[in-house]
C-alpha cells in the first residue's frame, strides 16, 4: 500500500544547517526536496571519496577502525597508492603472462616434432654454423598473415632461409620457426618490424635456447606463477589490511557529509537562514518535527505545506508486508506507481502465483519448485533478490501442488497412469481442450474485469469523467458478450439474451461517446483490445498444455527401451520441462499482469521516497555519527593505483 | 484423409502465428536489449514489449483449438 507523505518546511539559522541535516540522517524519514538547485558532491570531498572507494575491493568486507580526518586520509591515501599501484601492475603483468604462456607453449610444442634436430640447437651452435634461428608466434586466424610472409621472405631471402609453421588449434595462434643466414638477421628484422605482422613474441627472457628448451623453460614459468601472483595478493592484503578498518569507517563518514554536502544545495539559503523543504511520511511527521526541535531548539521553525492539490515530482513510499517485497519489486520492474495510483503489490502477489500454478500444475514439479525454494531460502538472506525468487518459487510450487491435484498430474501424465485421480480433469485427456479453454478464459474474464473496476475507481478518485465513461462502457460490453456467448454456447436462460444485448449496445454506445470527435474509431478499437486482453489469459492453457505434453514425451521416451536407459532419458526429459516451467510461466504470468491487468487502471512512472541516511550505513566523524545514503554515492573513477605501470 | 487435412491446418495455424511472432520478437528484442544496454531501468518495458506480439501465436493457438474441436469430433 502507499504511505501518505506530508510536505514540511523547515526554517532555522544558517549556522545549523548542518545539525538539522544530520538530525535528519539520523532518523532516516525525510526526503529534501530541491527548492533552488540539485546539487552536487563538492570536488575535493567526491575525490577523496573516489580515491578511498578504489581501495575498498581490496580492504575485505567487516573491519573496524576509527575514523581519519581529511588531511590524514589524504596521507594515508598518498602512502598507499603508489605501493598499491605497483603490486596492481605486477600482478596485472603476471595475469597477462600465464594468459600468453600456454598459446606460445602450444604453438612452439607442435613445432618440435617437424624439426627435431634444429629444435635441439642453440643460438650459439647456430651462430657456429652462421646460422641463426627466430621463433615466432602469430595470432593469424585469417591465415593471411604466413602465406603473406614466407613470400615476403622469398622475395628477400630466395632460397637462404627455412621456414617452418605449426598450429596446435585450427584458428589458434600459428608457431613459427625461421632459420636464416646470420648474415640476413637485420634485413629480416626489418621485414617483421614494417609488415602488418601481429605478433605474439617469444619473451626475451627465453632468447638464444634451443626451441626444446624454450619450451621447456616456459613449462617451468607457467608452473611458477601462481605462487607467484599469490605472493602478490599476500604483499597487497598486508599493505591495505592494516588501514582496512579506519578506510571503512572514513569512507561511511564522507559519504554521509558528501549526501549533507547535496542536501544543503537543496536549501535556500541567505547570509544568516535556511530554509528546507522535506517529503515526510505523514504519520511520522511530528517525530520528525520533535527531533528537529530537540537538535536544533529554538534555532528552527517547521510548517506542514498544503500537498492537497497535485505537486510536482512527490515521490512515493511502499510499505507492504515482508513477504509480498518480491512482488513489490516485479512491480517496480515495469514502473513504480504515481501519485493517485493504487498499489498493485498485493493483488500481484496473490493472482501471479495462482497464475504460475494453472499453468505448470503438476504434483511432483510443484514439489521440486518448493524443495528448490527451500534449498534457496536457507542459503541466500531472506532480503538478497535469491531469496526473494526463493519466496516467488515457494508460492508457485505451492500453487502448482494444488492445481496439480486438480488436474491429476505427477510427472505428466505419469500420476495418471498409476491411478491418481483427477479432482477436476486431467488435461493430457482427449475432452480436456474445451474445458481448460473456458477455464483459462474465465479467469481472463474476471482479471480483466478487475483491472477495470480499479480503472473505474481509480479515474472517478481523480475525476477523470471520460476515463470513468469509457472503462465502464468496455465492463458493460464484456458483461454483454459473456451474457450472449452464455446464451449462445452454455445453456443460459432465454430471457439473459434481451439484457446482454442491452448491455452490448450502450456499452458500444458509451464507449465510442467517451472517447469524443475521433469516438467512432477509437471506441470499437478499445473495445477490440479489451476482447484481446482476455483473450489473451488463453496462454495459461498454452503453456499448461506444452508442458503436460512435453512431460508426456519425456515418459513415452522414458518407457522405451532398457530400464536405465529410459530412465536417464525421462529424467533429462523433466529436467528440461522442469526448467521451462519455472522460466517460461513466470514470464507468461508477468506478462498477463502487466499488459492485460495494469494496464486497464495503472498509470506508473513514479519515483520511490528516498529519505536522507536510507542506506542505513553510519560512520562516526571525530563530534557527529551520521547515516549513509546510497543514492548520492559518487561513481568511482579509475584511480591510477588500479592501472597498469 | 480428412482427420490429417485438419491436424494440418490445426498444425499451420499455430506455426504460422508462431513464426510471426518470433519474426516480431527478433526485432523488438534487439532494439529492447540496446535500450536496456543504455538505460538498465527499462527492463520492465523490454519484457513488456518483447512479450506483446506473444498474442499473435496465442490467437494462432486459439483458431488451432477451434479446429480441432469444431472440426476434430466430427
Amino acid at each position: 500500500m502507499m504511505v501518505p507523505l506530508t510536505q514540511l518546511e523547515v526554517a532555522g539559522l544558517r549556522p545549523r544547517l548542518d545539525d538539522a541535516l544530520t538530525a535528519l540522517q539520523e532518523l532516516r524519514l525525510a526526503e529534501v526536496v530541491t527548492i533552488v538547485d540539485p546539487g552536487e558532491t563538492p570536488p575535493d570531498l567526491a575525490d577523496l571519496i573516489d580515491r578511498t572507494d578504489a581501495m575498498m575491493p581490496l580492504a575485505g568486507r567487516s573491519a573496524t577502525g576509527t575514523v581519519l580526518s581529511d588531511t590524514a586520509l589524504r596521507t594515508t591515501l598518498d602512502h598507499l597508492e603508489p605501493q598499491v599501484a605497483k603490486l596492481l601492475a605486477g600482478d596485472e603483468e603476471l595475469r597477462g603472462e600465464a594468459e600468453a604462456l600456454p598459446r606460445s607453449i602450444d604453438a612452439l610444442d607442435a613445432l618440435q616434432p617437424l624439426v627435431p634436430e634444429l629444435g635441439r640447437l642453440n643460438d650459439r651452435q647456430l651462430a657456429n654454423l652462421g646460422l641463426a634461428s627466430m621463433a615466432l608466434v602469430l595470432d593469424d586466424p585469417d591465415l593471411r598473415i604466413v602465406p603473406e610472409l614466407t613470400r615476403q621472405l622469398a622475395e628477400l631471402l630466395g632460397r637462404g632461409h627455412l621456414m617452418v609453421t605449426s598450429t596446435a588449434t585450427p584458428g589458434g595462434p600459428v608457431g613459427c620457426l625461421l632459420v636464416l643466414r646470420r648474415a640476413d638477421l637485420p634485413d629480416v628484422n626489418a621485414l617483421l618490424g614494417t609488415e602488418r605482422i601481429v605478433e605474439v613474441g617469444v619473451p626475451a627472457a627465453y632468447a638464444g635456447k634451443s626451441l626444446r628448451a624454450t619450451v621447456e623453460a616456459m613449462r617451468e614459468r607457467l608452473a611458477k606463477l601462481p605462487g607467484e601472483r599469490n605472493r602478490v595478493q599476500t604483499e597487497l592484503a598486508a599493505t591495505v589490511i592494516p588501514v582496512a578498518g579506519s578506510l571503512h569507517a572514513t569512507i561511511a563518514v564522507l559519504r554521509a557529509r558528501a549526501e549533507r554536502a547535496v542536501a544543503a544545495a537543496q536549501a535556500d539559503l541567505s547570509s544568516r537562514t535556511f530554509i528546507l523543504r522535506l517529503w515526510v511520511p505523514t504519520k511520522q511527521t511530528e517525530q520528525v518535527e520533535r527531533a528537529l526541535a530537540d537538535r536544533l531548539g529554538q534555532a528552527v521553525a517547521v510548517e506542514r505545506l498544503d500537498t492537497s492539490e497535485s505537486v510536482e515530482d512527490q515521490p512515493v513510499l511502499l510499505r507492504n508486508r515482508p513477504g509480498w517485497q518480491p512482488f513489490q519489486r516485479l512491480v517496480g520492474l515495469l514502473s513504480w506507481p504515481a501519485r493517485g495510483d493504487l498499489d498493485p503489490t498485493g493483488l500481484t502477489a496473490l493472482v501471479l502465483p495462482i497464475f504460475f500454478g494453472v499453468m505448470v500444475g503438476d504434483v511432483v514439479y510443484g514439489g521440486l519448485l518448493l524443495a528448490g525454494a527451500w534449498w534457496l531460502r536457507s542459503h541466500w538472506p531472506k532480503n538478497s533478490t535469491v531469496g526473494q525468487v526463493g519466496r516467488v518459487m515457494a508460492l508457485g510450487g505451492a500453487w502448482t501442488i494444488l492445481f496439480g491435484f486438480l488436474y491429476g498430474e505427477a510427472l505428466g501424465s505419469l500420476g495418471h497412469s498409476i491411478g491418481m485421480p483427477a479432482l477436476w480433469f486431467y488435461r493430457g485427456g482427449p475432452t480436456a481442450l474445451q474445458p481448460l479453454l473456458l477455464f483459462a478464459l474465465a479467469i481472463g474474464l474476471v482479471h480483466v474485469v478487475l483491472g477495470l473496476l480499479l480503472g473505474v475507481w481509480t479515474a472517478a478518485r481523480g475525476n477523470h469523467r471520460r476515463q470513468v465513461a469509457s472503462k465502464a462502457g468496455t465492463l458493460l460490453v464484456l458483461a454483454g458478450l459473456f451474457g450472449l456467448a452464455g446464451a449462445a454456447a452454455a445453456g443460459f436462460p432465454a430471457g439473459v439474451l434481451t439484457p446482454a444485448v442491452a448491455a452490448l449496445v450502450v456499452g458500444v454506445v458509451v464507449a465510442c461517446v467517451s472517447q469524443g470527435a475521433l469516438g467512432l474509431l477509437l471506441g470499437p478499437l478499445d473495445l477490440l483490445g479489451a476482447l484481446g486482453n482476455v483473450l489473451s489469459y488463453l496462454r495459461l492453457a498454452a503453456v499448461g498444455l506444452a508442458s503436460t505434453y512435453l512431460a508426456e514425451v519425456a515418459n513415452q521416451l522414458g518407457a522405451r527401451g532398457p530400464l536405465l536407459l529410459g530412465l536417464l532419458v525421462a529424467t533429462l526429459f523433466h529436467a528440461l520441462n522442469l526448467a521451462l516451467a519455472a522460466f517460461s510461466p513466470t514470464i507468461q504470468a508477468l506478462r498477463l499482469h502487466y499488459v492485460e491487468f495494469f494496464g486497464q487502471f495503472y498509470e506508473g512512472g513514479g519515483r520511490l521516497f528516498a529519505p536522507l541516511g536510507a542506506a542505513g550505513a553510519t560512520g562516526s566523524e571525530p563530534d557527529s555519527a551520521t547515516g549513509l545514503p546510497s543514492h548520492v554515492r559518487t561513481t568511482p573513477e579509475p584511480v591510477p593505483a588500479r592501472s597498469p605501470v | 484423409m480428412e482427420l490429417g487435412l485438419i491436424a494440418l491446418a490445426a498444425g499451420l495455424a499455430v506455426g504460422l502465428s508462431a513464426l510471426a511472432t518470433g519474426y516480431a520478437q527478433a526485432r523488438i528484442g534487439a532494439a529492447a536489449m540496446g535500450a536496456v544496454a543504455e538505460k538498465p531501468e527499462l527492463t520492465g518495458r523490454a519484457i513488456l514489449l518483447v512479450a506483446i506480439p506473444e498474442t499473435l501465436v496465442i490467437l494462432g493457438f486459439a483458431v488451432s483449438a477451434m479446429i480441432i474441436l469444431l472440426l476434430g469430433g466430427k
